[in-house]
């Protein structure tokens, strides 16, 4: 499965473009943090089933990292990998974001039209399940759709978790 | 305002949202007009789409809650109550806009008491909410009723 980060856009036709040029970017940065070239192999599980994907990005100049808050970075990396993942693996697509008190960071249509509320979480070293745990328990709360999921992105190894509830 | 499809509403709602957090989570002052911005936006989205809607229902919300965050508590109780007496409201989300009101209530009554503390105690705030709202309503500063 190849994620192609700078086609966001193309992936979620109601993202802003400047939202996507900036969730790109910052992966950009946060991927270069970490090492990692343009092609590298990320480990996916999607509800437990493991699937190989290639994280695909354009580089960023060195210095645009000193710029950048880390956490934003971190954070946004994590949004563009994992929007890339659930449109590329279930065909879902961006209808808006939602505000904090959502209990979701972003509502969804999946192929059969139906709602799906995703959170989102990004975290630069690994997780032992803890902050995947507690991003359902915030999913879980939502009354945004009647499908919930969450999704934590790990740039370090990089790997992602997509846990639907 | 010139119509706008949802098609138009939400990239932009999508983009005010993350804007007024990124405000919010520097303490920036411009934190709340961002806020009343993502307001107006979600309740043009209300707008168009029903309460039944399960993305009508996420506008109606969105709007009193981002006029909670804006800190305008007048907004964000007028919004409650008018998404309230909508036709066709739909139960659960009558309960999350009343408990959305609560919060705006609370929140203004601790205001109000802070900055009032001494008629607050004596009266009670919303005696003196009462009677600011007669003063408003009937347009001249005495007698209030």
């Amino acid at each position: 499965m190849k994620l192609d980060l700078e086609m966001l856009r193309q992936m979620h036709p109601l993202l802003p473009a400047s939202t996507a040029i900036e969730y790109a970017h910052r992966a950009a940065i946060g991927l270069d943090r970490h090492r990692h070239k343009p092609g590298v192999f990320m480990e996916a599980d999607l509800d437990g089933e493991p699937k190989r994907a290639h994280l695909h990005w354009v580089p960023s100049p060195t210095n645009d990292l000193a710029q950048i808050d880390r956490h934003r970075v971190t954070e946004d990396a994590a949004e563009a990998i994992a929007l890339a993942l659930v449109h590329e693996a279930r065909g879902w697509v961006v209808r808006r974001r939602l505000q904090r008190g959502e209990s979701a960071d972003w509502l969804l249509l999946d192929p059969k039209r139906k709602h799906v509320a995703l959170e989102v979480s990004g975290i630069d070293g690994a997780d032992n399940g803890r902050r995947l745990r507690e991003k359902k328990e915030q999913a879980r709360q939502t009354t945004a759709a009647a499908c919930k999921a969450a999704c934590v992105v790990e740039l370090a190894a990089p790997r992602a978790t997509l846990a639907t509830l | 305002m010139r119509f706008m499809d949802i098609e138009s509403l939400y990239p932009l709602v999508t983009e005010s949202i993350r804007r007024a957090e990124m405000l919010e989570d520097l303490g920036a002052p411009g934190a709340a007009t961002a806020h009343l911005d993502v307001s107006l936006i979600e309740e043009k989205i209300a707008e168009s789409l029903p309460a039944s809607d399960p993305e009508g229902a996420v506008a109606r919300r969105g709007a009193v809650r981002a006029a909670l965050a804006a800190k305008d508590f007048t907004r964000a109780q007028a919004l409650a109550a008018r998404f309230t007496a909508e036709k066709g409201m739909i139960p659960e989300l009558k309960v999350e806009l009343a408990s959305l009101a609560r919060e705006g209530d609370r929140v203004t009554a601790k205001r109000d008491e802070a900055r009032y503390p001494r008629v607050s105690k004596r009266y009670g705030i919303a005696e003196i909410r009462r009677l600011a709202q007669a003063w408003i309503q009937q347009g001249e500063p005495f007698p209030i009723g």
